[in-house]
């Protein structure tokens, strides 16, 4: 297009070359800038060359001087000072891996030597390949924090025990820790019976994993339980704390059975081993929960001792079809704070899906992580969804 | 020259701005009684709205409104550090303690996992107490942490530290602008999880939503690079792409497709206003439905890139643009740029400050201000080729105005831009809605997403293909240039000058443009000469490693004790050779001397142009006939030894421990010596 923007007066132009050609200037001045060159004083310099060689004469120091270093292979847990420093480690780093080693540190991999203060990261690359760590099993998961903390478990044999009889050998041969043995020999030695291989697992330090690694194993005699006259108190569990153990006064007539969720605290009364206390605890805690569904939970009743309900346990029955159910999506605070199974928190969350715009689905409701899936399972017989 | 009158935001925006910057630059800490300023204006502004301001006392108007925005952005600057509200959780920190946040915005992964929390409680030694305030969590990478988690933590929080080299990433700066204050480092078993999905619902279902959608984006394409652009680009899920993705993006002028931000929400609304003119027509009376379908679609968009920062901020400023097109077409939209600037300052001031806000606002008004221009300069009669020049045009302008801000802040400019911006660009325009319409098939038919999605992961590799060819060109990427700020200033004085002669018309703008590339040429010309005459040592803060810099004009000559690793070094020292405008690099080994370079050694002492570093250990006692200025203390000292110390300056090194650095520093307290820690206080120069 027609550019009357660009036609200038005569003034105009000489304005604009003149600005063009002092930009051209500072251009070429800008290649002008170079950087002097340093002159040193010789005079001080010499001096101050002679000030530190003089001063390196009255200390003589052994110079640092790095020995032409060999590469070979190595365990870092086992490598001496020396072989270290011919190896081209520097003192320090060196004098710091003995150090940690002698406080009980143990390097797993080789990684785990570049956090030796220190330690760069070109000489460790030009060294990996030359790091030789036995048994190998932990290299990749262990961390360093802890040295001592980490033993490694031996091959654990495998055969039939009753752990009411095994001993503390077998036991360790099995593969259970030290710790866990003897917690076992101690409840042992208390009195305490382990009567069916569940009971294992309430052990302090017992894992689920290791449990159902020697679960099969697990044979226990049941001709041993039939003295009932021994009857002690094993477990002192908060529950049972400050308990007397008692021998059981009254006979229970045989084949009689009580059907825990219709019984009086009298009926209760009459089992032998429970009395007036437990008897109305039992029922207290029946009222919580709204029913028992398994004759299990009768032994969460409080301070109820695990002996005492071992020992009533063949003689209850449950019918779980009188269990008084509330539905958790409706039910008010207090209904379900009120049950034993519900926390605190999990009323809250419960208050808060409530208050969800639509209705959720039974599946969307337990899905929502409120409780965990065992204690969903536990609780589940007591909700009633619409 | 402007018309104010049309754009009475913008008016309005500009002493924003200045109040906002002013607070910024002074940083007073508020007073209490600060935020009444703005209130004393009312009464003149009563009076001159009660009764009609009479002509002769306009320009006092005009002064008033003015100042009084400055001061409202000032004040609202002055209280927005999140430290300075009374219930913040630093006022209760003491060593270790116990706190309980939820995690703010989904975590990111690197060599840990770093999570910002929102943090509700602390526990100190003697009560509970109900705080605000969010800190900065490093968690172990396998630790499970998302967003929604309420977390018990056992840390001990403290302040970031100080940038740890000159001119390099300051990360305290950066967390202060996101205000974040304080930062902590959590080992295993240090928190516990205590509820999930705490955070906002909404939120909540837009990750889940982001989420299910990345995975079938895996399911379609089978590339990996390829996912990671779609990801990013439809997404905004960065964490797929890989490091020469990124590279090869940045360096060629693509980057802003990777970045979910205005294009996209941009490509979105215009999509979607197209699609509502089909379905509704072009009925004026319809305008607002189409408005409402086309802002909802626009911010579910927004929800499902994850509604962060940068991309609420496109969407604020779509809407905005939208409703006062819909309300006036005739309405400038610059004003609806300037209202939505506006809004967003006044929501969070610290955007002002960000890259991602300056970017976004200076290319959308170079593109609505330079465009039709540019694209005026060339017809052709083929319409598609019209369309790529159209597209090629709105690339050009949005580089005119953003290019010193980008060369300031990433230190290059791709020459390729234009090219690429000619194929990623329309390939965006393609690809996002193609990808969002293949999601929404993928809800009624697996079947049928990924028969399309065939196509579509075609499509995809030839973009990200086109852009790694074009990465190959090295001549095409300009790297390591430097702008000051004043260089910056002048660019842009340049370009506003430039576009107000082609506006206006006016020809004697050309002094204006001449005049201004005057002061740039001299600005670079000073640049040059500080950096030819620079002669500088810089010791610097590198973990676990010693390094001494030694700067004569444009050539650096480094020690590294223990010799340093290539990336700690690049790190430190990136920006800085940047800055400097180094051009030779020189390793110094251990005997090495150069006297012309001023650099003479001697055992353990160094010598450069008459200042005397010592590197202690060893330590040398005893007479000597010079005093050193400079003790570089490489390793832990015996406390029975400092005595035998004889400088102006003690510097403790990176392999100094802390608690022999404080045995060091009370030593040396009574005595006139300074005593520098270099972990503490990051690196330092000196002047030499």
């Amino acid at each position: 297009m027609q550019n009357p923007i660009l036609i200038y007066s005569k003034k105009e132009r000489w304005g604009i070359l003149s600005l063009v050609m002092l930009n051209l200037v500072l251009l070429l001045i800008s290649f002008t800038f170079t950087t002097p060159k340093y002159e040193f004083d010789h005079q001080k310099l010499l001096a101050f060359q002679k000030s530190v060689d003089e001063i390196y004469a009255l200390h003589p120091i052994e110079k640092e001087v790095t020995p032409v270093a060999s590469l070979y292979h190595f365990d870092p847990n086992k490598i001496e000072f020396e072989e270290l420093l011919s190896l081209g480690f520097s003192k320090r780093v060196a004098k710091n891996m003995i150090n940690y080693r002698s406080k009980g540190g143990h390097f797993y991999n080789a990684a785990s030597l570049q956090k030796i203060y220190g330690m760069d990261s070109v000489f460790f690359e030009k060294i990996a390949p030359f790091i030789d760590i036995p048994e190998k099993k932990w290299a990749t998961n262990y961390p360093q924090k802890h040295p001592s903390s980490k033993v490694p478990k031996p091959q654990k044999a495998s055969f039939p025990f009753d752990p009411n009889t095994a001993t503390k050998s077998e036991l360790l041969s099995l593969g259970f820790s030290k710790r866990i043995t003897n917690n076992i020999i101690n409840y042992r030695n208390k009195g305490g019976k382990f009567y069916k291989p569940e009971s294992l697992k309430k052990i302090y330090g017992m894992t689920d994993d290791f449990y159902a690694s020697i679960a099969d194993n697990i044979q226990i005699n049941k001709a041993q339980f039939t003295d009932n006259q021994n009857i002690n108190y094993q477990k002192e569990t908060s529950k049972t704390v400050g308990m007397q153990a008692k021998k059981p006064k009254n006979i229970w007539p045989k084949g009689k059975t009580l059907e825990i969720n219709s019984a009086s605290v009298e009926e209760w009364d009459k089992l032998p081993g429970i009395g007036q206390y437990f008897a109305k605890n039992i029922v207290r805690y029946r009222e919580k929960l709204g029913g028992f569904y398994d004759v299990g939970q009768v032994a969460e009743a409080y301070r109820l001792p695990d002996s005492t309900f071992q020992f009533i346990r063949p003689f209850l029955e449950v019918d779980a079809s009188k269990i008084h159910r509330f539905n958790p999506q409706t039910a008010d605070f207090k209904t379900i704070n009120h049950h034993p199974y519900i926390t605190y928190e999990q009323t809250k969350y419960c208050m808060k899906a409530q208050k969800g715009i639509r209705l959720m689905s039974k599946e969307d409701f337990l899905t929502v992580k409120i409780f965990t899936k065992e204690e969903l399972e536990r609780v589940a017989p007591y909700f009633l969804f619409e | 020259m402007i018309n104010w009158k049309a754009h009475p935001f913008l008016r309005l925006l500009l002493p924003l701005i200045v109040g906002i910057w002013l607070e910024d630059w002074l940083r007073w800490t508020p007073s209490r009684y600060l935020f009444v300023l703005p209130f004393l204006f009312l009464p003149f502004f009563f009076r001159y709205v009660a009764f009609k301001v009479a002509f002769r006392h306009r320009g006092l108007y005009g002064l008033l409104v003015n100042l009084f925005f400055i001061v409202f952005g000032f004040v609202l600057v002055s209280y927005r550090p999140e430290i300075y509200q009374d219930n913040h959780f630093g006022k209760y920190i003491d060593g270790d303690n116990y706190l309980v946040g939820i995690v703010a915005k989904p975590p990111t992964h690197k060599t840990r996992l770093n999570a910002l929390l929102s943090i509700k409680e602390i526990i100190t030694n003697n009560a509970t107490h109900a705080v605000r305030g969010h800190l900065y969590v490093s968690f172990p990478d396998t630790a499970n942490i998302h967003y929604g988690q309420l977390i018990a933590l056992h840390v001990k929080p403290k302040p970031f530290s100080k940038v740890a080299n000159p001119y390099a990433f300051d990360f305290r700066r950066w967390q202060y602008y996101q205000n974040v204050h304080y930062q902590a480092f959590a080992k295993e078993n240090q928190w516990i999880v205590l509820a999930e999905n705490q955070g906002n619902r909404i939120a909540n279902m837009a990750f889940r939503l982001r989420k299910r959608f990345q995975k079938v984006l895996h399911r379609i394409i089978n590339n990996s690079r390829d996912v990671g652009v779609a990801s990013a680009l439809v997404l905004g899920v960065k964490d797929d792409l890989s490091e020469d993705t990124k590279e090869a993006f940045s360096s060629t002028g693509a980057m802003h497709v990777l970045a979910v931000s205005g294009l996209h929400v941009g490509i979105v609304s215009i999509g979607l206003r197209y699609l509502m003119l089909a379905i509704f027509g072009r009925a004026k009376a319809r305008r607002w439905w189409r408005l409402v379908f086309q802002l909802a679609g626009v911010w579910f968009f927004v929800l499902l890139t994850g509604a962060s920062a940068s991309v609420l901020r496109a969407g604020v400023m779509f809407s905005i643009v939208e409703i006062g097109l819909a309300l006036d077409r005739r309405a400038s939209i610059f004003n609806s740029i300037a209202a939505s600037a506006f809004l967003l300052l006044l929501w969070n001031p610290f955007l002002l400050f960000q890259v991602g806000f300056q970017l976004s606002y200076l290319a959308l008004s170079g593109i609505v201000f330079f465009q039709p221009h540019i694209y005026k300069l060339w017809v052709f009669e083929s319409s598609a080729l019209d369309f790529i020049w159209k597209l090629s045009s709105i690339s050009m302008a949005a580089q005119i105005s953003t290019f010193p801000i980008g060369i300031y802040y990433f230190h290059h400019f791709p020459l390729s831009f234009f090219l690429s911006g000619m194929v990623v660009v329309p390939a965006a325009t393609i690809l996002l809605p193609f990808t969002i319409v293949v999601f929404l098939f993928d809800f009624l038919s697996p079947a049928i997403a990924d028969f399309l999605g065939k196509a579509l992961a075609f499509l995809y590799h030839l973009n990200t293909e086109f852009i790694f060819r074009l990465s190959h060109f090295e001549w095409m990427k300009l790297n390591d240039i430097y702008f000051s700020k004043w260089t910056v200033l002048l660019c842009f004085g340049m370009i506003g000058s430039i576009g107000a002669w082609i506006i206006s018309g006016r020809k004697q703008l050309i002094f204006y443009v001449l005049g201004l590339l005057t002061l740039l040429s001299l600005e670079r010309n000073v640049l040059k000469y500080q950096s030819a005459n620079r002669s500088e040592i810089i010791f610097f803060k590198v973990p676990k490693a010693d390094a001494i810099g030694f700067i004569s004009g444009p050539h650096l000559a480094h020690y590294d004790r223990d010799s340093l690793a290539q990336k700690k070094w690049k790190y430190a020292t990136q920006a800085l050779k940047i800055r400097y405008g180094i051009t030779q690099e020189t390793p110094l080994s251990e005997k090495v001397s150069s006297p012309d370079f001023g650099l003479v050694k001697a055992n353990n002492f160094w010598n450069y142009k008459g200042r005397i570093i010592e590197m202690v250990p060893p330590i040398l006692p005893g007479p000597r006939d010079f005093k050193s200025n400079i003790i570089y203390v490489t390793e832990n000292l015996d406390t029975n030894t400092l005595s035998h110390l004889n400088a102006d300056t003690i510097l403790l090194g990176n392999q100094v421990s802390r608690k022999n650095a404080e045995q060091i520093k009370q030593f040396f307290l009574e005595r006139d010596v300074i005593v520098y820690n270099l972990r503490e206080e990051g690196g330092w120069i000196i002047d030499n």
